[in-house]
């Protein structure tokens, strides 16, 4: 299993990724390309690719980010999206255990930190700042192309649509939908975010469902 | 506009407040999220070095990985 380093070199990374994207040949490659990446980091450093996308999203130049989201567009349109492992609702903290087959789902970057916000237990949560500034990172780096926007919201609403998915529980499903939504028709990362932030408190609020049914089934 | 503090707030129905000790550990990987005053000056481009050129897949992912997780082939 991969280690990551005790300083992590985000940002040469990045720059490594967007160098990657820009050099090789073909779609093929790079989709090619992140997939060893993430294969090479393993389901548990997942979230370091995030990390990466996070840097370019924010720091990247205009070209920077269209390189890479050109290369996730392939990726959306051949179902090969780079995706980490999380457990499904209910389906308690990742585990490595053959035991936990079907309670675990594979999610792309945008789906992967709306579950690590939503439906995470507390202590190992994303805060809202750290949600809000993630989010509004990839959904930049997606923005700058847009068919990666498109194609990326299509992919959010089948997500949430899927009525045997089982992925989301009904707050995050609603908070998913608002944002996919509002970025769809044109909203800003930011406040597409601000979108899923809301959605989910208001979901919550109304009592639509547990948003830590891990952590109910761990209580029981 | 939505203000950040407003997400907060917004935040605070949404579920228990997380854990105030939030380490810089690798065994949290949410604080790899927090602000980074060092990046602020950081600009990455699509302009191409010369030793980035004409590599392999395998290649392009090694650079990076090698930024995350060391050259393993020479700590083996």
């Amino acid at each position: 299993m991969a280690a990551l380093l005790s300083q992590p070199l985000w940002v040469d990374a990045a720059q490594a990724l967007i160098d990657g994207c820009v050099d090789l040949p073909s779609d093929e490659d790079r989709v090619a390309l992140m997939a060893a990446v993430c294969q090479g980091l393993g389901d548990e450093l997942y979230p370091a690719f995030i990390r990466v996308l996070w840097t370019i999203g924010q720091y990247g130049d205009h070209s920077a980010r269209a390189a890479v989201a050109r290369a996730l567009v392939h990726a959306l349109r051949t179902g090969r999206l780079p995706s980490g492992r999380r457990s499904a609702w209910g389906g308690g903290e990742l585990s490595s255990s053959p035991l936990a087959y079907g309670r675990t789902r594979t999610f792309g970057p945008i789906e992967y930190v709306c579950v690590w916000y939503a439906q995470t237990e507390p202590a190992r949560a994303l805060s809202a700042s750290q949600f809000d500034t993630v989010a509004r990172a990839l959904l930049d780096l997606l923005s700058s192309s847009r068919d990666a926007r498109l194609l990326y919201c299509e992919k959010l609403l089948a997500d949430v649509d899927d009525p045997i998915g089982g992925a989301f529980a009904r707050p995050t499903r609603e908070a998913v939908r608002a944002m996919a939504c509002a970025w769809a028709e044109g909203a800003s990362p930011a406040d597409a975010s601000a979108r899923f932030i809301c959605t989910l408190a208001q979901a919550v609020r109304g009592g639509s469902g547990p948003l830590y049914p891990q952590a109910a089934v761990a209580a029981r | 506009m939505i203000r950040i503090s407003d997400l907060a707030a917004a935040a605070a129905w949404a579920r228990p407040a997380a854990s105030s000790t939030r380490s810089d550990s690798l065994q949290d990987p949410s604080s790899w999220f927090d602000h980074d005053p060092a990046c602020a000056d950081v600009r990455l481009s699509s302009d191409l070095p010369p030793g980035s050129r004409g590599l392999t897949v395998e290649q392009h992912a090694g650079r990076v990985l090698a930024f995350l997780c060391g050259d393993r082939d020479r700590d083996a």
